[in-house]
């Protein structure tokens, strides 16, 4: 018997073994031991999303536009769901969607989908206690989330734009974004196998940044005065749409901007994408008569200023530029330099456009910001449209003159009137009064010009051939009481599809600012294809008539209390 | 009286027991781990009678042992209690498992049987050890304990090798059992009976040939059959040993979680009580069966290899202890008791890291379990007695 040898045998064979074991636990706990914590971390740990509360949008007096609402919303894994039946009655005990509904919601979908969002948070709590108690919390997950509440609905909505699932879509909530989203913060916790979670210090943690308040050089009170005027002038002329604009003529900042139809920017996707963003903003439009300031500028700016001031203009006949027809409205016979832009003639602008110099022209729609972005804090903001000098033919000059052919926003054009209220100079409008954080101003908004446009002699003279123009001329209807308005008409005539200009269809402009001297607001009223009437000075000079006399009266009641006050001391 | 010297082995057997309280301590606190001094107590109580009996009194009680424990392993089938199985009797708070006393007994008798007769690869020689062995295995099977009862069979193997059966013998005795596994497939059945027939052709008369040709084609036909009838629970874990992530939820959880931890442990491990798997019970049967996967997460590479070479070292020296023994029984007794702690060893191990299918084995010295505890500080006793006459 060789025992030594088989025990020999035996000691190789347990070797052999224990060799196997060290080399598998050894790579195990080096080579592999990456994979194997990057699994442990995973199960274990569960990272908790802190959102940080999404800034508020605020007027001019801190009043909010736009402000927060906790509360939670459901989502389903209907995969993980293991009793439809008792899930669907519960949740349709909490009233959220009938029970069929509910089943039938479960049967169809597979993924993970929104149940239902923004409920009530106390509800939603209760419904999360019963969901943990019966064990329903893996496939129906209710968490807190942030509803966007816009108290003033739809007569600010597109300035404020609106919410998607994540992010601001429209208007300012989309321009400044990732100001007022702030950063949301995490947490991580641990879990185990079962699921529940602990709370554990050492474990990286990190703060939500809350979103940044945004406040708006926005006066409700205006943007409410507006808003209701425009919406009575736009439904009693049947029109397609109108918009007004109210900015302050000192520094240029706005204080109401409205449009209707409007939308409600919580159910923004029952309304045509055209409402969602602001029309003085993001649409251009063929000004009309309007435009006339600049061909009145750029003569006034001319070498040949004296002669065009002191001859006379016959505009009682139509003429033939490259033989088109130029026409007027009314005859108005024999005219000077002045009434040509007071009775606002076409034929007038058209002579004057054969005496003045393209190049001249288009200096001074650059000089007015045409064409240019006015550099406004929000997004989506239209060009405009202006012909090169070299593109401009007689005719199309002649055109341009008169505001055809040429695209412009209401923004551009408020601008540029702003700019002879402020005695030429071209300012930069602007909707932020501050941002913000932490009860920090981190940022303030200024009033800034742009450019000295015209030196103060011409604009006095423009000035007072727009204080005709509501007195005497087609603005006789914006007129009001206790001051006195500079302020053009435009009646512009739309384009058909067949490229003619429509007889019937038009778009109405009227750009108005007060007191003449030292100007407060300029205001800027638009109705798009308004029914019953042809011309701007009976929709839009009301309109803005109204909209001022508003205003004044709003003002009012405070000048009478500071008299008061000087009477009692 | 013997007097106990303290030898390296005693420490070393020691150093794991201490270890394995430590580390039940970590994964399920004081309770448990006070049972578990309890119990270590009553061990070495076992440890010291083991010790003191004289080897021919061991050598006489082996027949009536086995008998005794056989009659237990019966009752316990009645009235056994354990999870999802008949495994121990309860008493109050104390369990007792005596599948854990069968291994003794099986080495005893076996040693009995075999001191000082000849053997030889013949029905009439080996037909009372394989009776013996089946009837423990199969009535420890049918608790249901797996694990356990496949001990029974390398004891018999390495025992019969000790002894001075060739290889080859031992393989053609086991390869019925051989069958049995590759009958699972034909694609393994019908090589491994080709390659049967071819070795065992000539090297045996032509009688015991045919005898094991078809014996080995009905045990390879019963599989299939057994298949069937395997409780859910040990299908699940052969499947889910050799697919573990086809169900990582269900039959494959444990796996899964102890690769985890012992992987995650790396080289110096995540310290005394700072295991995470462990501490968030992802790991299942962490005190117990797998309480090498909290020991590799806490103290990683270096603890293990610790534990490894410790085991490695008591092993060895029970082998040595069968070759310097004096008289044939002792060596048989710490060969077949070398085999157990070897075994269990690596069985256990092998099951933590995933390298052998989950069985439900103890880690000697270290698992939490004190009838387990109880058999190995006896048979350790009975080693340290064979020793204390070899000089």
């Amino acid at each position: 018997m060789n025992s030594i040898k088989r025990v020999k045998i035996v000691k190789f064979i347990l070797s052999l073994a224990f060799i196997t074991l060290f080399i598998y636990i050894f790579m195990l706990q080096t080579f592999y031991a990456k994979k194997y914590d990057l699994q442990a971390k995973r199960q274990q740990t569960d990272s908790i999303p802190l959102l940080a509360e999404r800034g508020r949008i605020l007027d001019t007096k801190f009043r909010p536009l736009v402000y927060n609402q906790l509360c939670s919303s459901i989502r389903i894994l209907p995969k993980y769901v293991r009793c439809r039946d008792s899930v669907a009655t519960l949740l349709a005990s909490y009233e959220l969607k009938p029970e069929n509904e509910i089943i039938d919601e479960l049967n169809t979908k597979s993924r993970l989908f929104w149940f239902k969002k923004f409920i009530d948070y106390q509800v939603a709590n209760r419904l999360k206690n019963d969901l943990h108690h019966r064990q329903f919390d893996n496939s129906v997950i209710v968490a807190d989330d942030i509803k966007r509440i816009y108290p003033f609905g739809s007569s600010i909505a597109s300035v404020t734009g609106f919410m998607g699932d994540e992010a601001g879509l429209s208007g300012l909530e989309f321009a400044f974004d990732s100001i007022l989203k702030g950063k949301p913060g995490w947490i991580i916790l641990q879990k185990d196998a079962t699921g529940n979670d602990y709370y554990w210090p050492s474990y990286p943690q990190v703060q939500p940044i809350n979103g940044s308040d945004v406040v708006l050089t926005i006066d409700l009170e205006m943007q409410e005065i507006a808003y209701k005027n425009l919406a009575k002038c736009v439904d009693s002329f049947q029109a397609i749409r109108g918009s007004v604009l109210i900015l302050d003529a000192n520094d240029g900042s706005i204080l109401a901007m409205c449009d209707y139809p409007d939308f409600d920017p919580q159910n923004y996707r029952d309304y045509p994408s055209n409402l969602w963003t602001p029309f003085a903003i993001s649409d251009e439009f063929e000004p009309g008569s309007v435009y006339k300031l600049v061909i009145c500028a750029t003569a006034l700016t001319s070498n040949a200023k004296d002669t065009l001031l002191e001859r006379k203009y016959d505009v009682s006949k139509n003429i033939l530029i490259s033989g088109k027809k130029i026409k007027d409205v009314h005859n108005n016979g024999v005219i000077t330099f002045d009434d040509i832009f007071i009775k606002s003639s076409n034929i007038g602008v058209s002579l004057l456009s054969q005496m003045l110099s393209a190049q001249d022209f288009y200096l001074m729609e650059r000089c007015f910001g045409l064409s240019f972005p006015t550099g406004i804090e929000m997004s989506g903001e239209a060009n405009g449209f202006v012909d090169r000098p070299n593109q401009l033919t007689q005719l199309r000059f002649a055109n341009n003159a008169f505001g055809q052919g040429v695209r412009a926003t209401l923004l551009q054009l408020s601008v540029a009137y702003l700019s002879i209220a402020r005695d030429g100079q071209l300012l930069k409008p602007y909707i932020i009064k501050q941002i913000i954080n932490d009860d920090k101003v981190v940022y303030r908004g200024e009033k800034k010009m742009v450019r000295q446009v015209l030196d103060e002699k011409t604009v006095l003279m423009i000035k007072d051939i727009l204080a005709r123009a509501v007195t005497d001329g087609t603005g006789q209807a914006a007129a009001l009481d206790e001051y006195q308005v500079c302020g053009k008409t435009g009646t512009a005539q739309k384009l058909e599809p067949n490229g003619r200009y429509s007889d019937k269809k038009s778009l109405m402009t009227f750009i108005g600012f007060f007191p003449k001297d030292n100007p407060k607001y300029l205001i800027a009223t638009f109705v798009d294809e308004p029914k019953f009437t042809r011309f701007a000075g009976s929709v839009t000079c009301p309109l803005f008539k109204k909209i001022a006399n508003e205003i004044l009266r709003a003002e009012n009641p405070k000048t009478n209390q500071i008299n008061n006050d000087i009477v009692i001391h | 009286m013997n007097r106990l010297r303290i030898s390296p082995i005693f420490l070393a057997s020691f150093a794991i027991l201490i270890i394995g309280l430590i580390t039940i301590y970590s994964a399920v606190g004081k309770t448990i781990l006070l049972r578990q001094i309890i119990w270590t107590i009553v061990a070495i109580a076992g440890f010291i009678i083991a010790y003191q009996v004289p080897r021919r009194i061991w050598e006489n009680i082996a027949v009536y042992l086995w008998l005794f424990i056989f009659l237990l392993l019966i009752i316990v089938l009645f009235i056994g209690t354990g999870i999802g199985a008949k495994r121990w009797f309860s008493v109050g708070f104390v369990n007792f498992q005596p599948s854990e006393f069968a291994k003794l007994a099986m080495v005893l008798l076996l040693a009995q049987y075999w001191a000082n007769r000849k053997i030889r690869f013949s029905t009439h020689d080996l037909i009372v050890p394989i009776i013996t062995v089946l009837i423990y295995t199969g009535l420890v099977f049918m608790e249901p304990d797996l694990g356990t009862a496949l001990v029974f069979l390398p004891i018999l193997a390495v025992m019969l090798y000790y002894k001075g059966l060739s290889l080859f013998h031992i393989f053609l005795l086991f390869s019925p059992l051989l069958s049995f596994v590759f009958g699972f497939s034909l694609y393994t059945y019908i090589p491994f009976f080709v390659i049967l027939v071819a070795i065992s052709y000539k090297r045996t008369t032509i009688v015991s040939w045919l005898t094991t040709i078809a014996i080995n084609i009905i045990s390879g036909l019963s599989s299939p059959i057994i298949w069937a009838h395997l409780k859910d629970y040990q299908k699940a874990r052969i499947i889910g040993f050799l697919s573990p992530w086809l169900d990582p939820r269900g039959m494959s959880w444990n796996l899964i979680q102890s690769r985890i931890a012992v992987g995650s442990g790396r080289l110096f491990g995540k310290g005394f009580l700072s295991g995470t798997q462990k501490k968030l019970a992802f790991l299942p049967n962490r005190h117990t069966d797998f309480i090498f996967s909290t020991l590799a997460e806490e103290f990683g590479f270096i603890g293990c290899i610790i534990v490894l070479l410790l085991y490695f070292y008591l092993i060895y020296q029970f082998i040595n202890t069968a070759r310097k023994a004096r008289d044939e029984f002792s060596g048989l007794v710490a060969i077949g008791l070398a085999t157990v702690l070897a075994y269990q060893v690596f069985v256990n191990i092998g099951m933590v890291l995933g390298l052998l299918p989950i069985t439900g084995i103890a880690l000697p010295f270290l698992s939490y379990g004190g009838t387990s505890l109880l058999f190995f500080f006896t048979s350790f006793g009975l080693i340290l007695n064979i020793r204390n006459k070899l000089e």
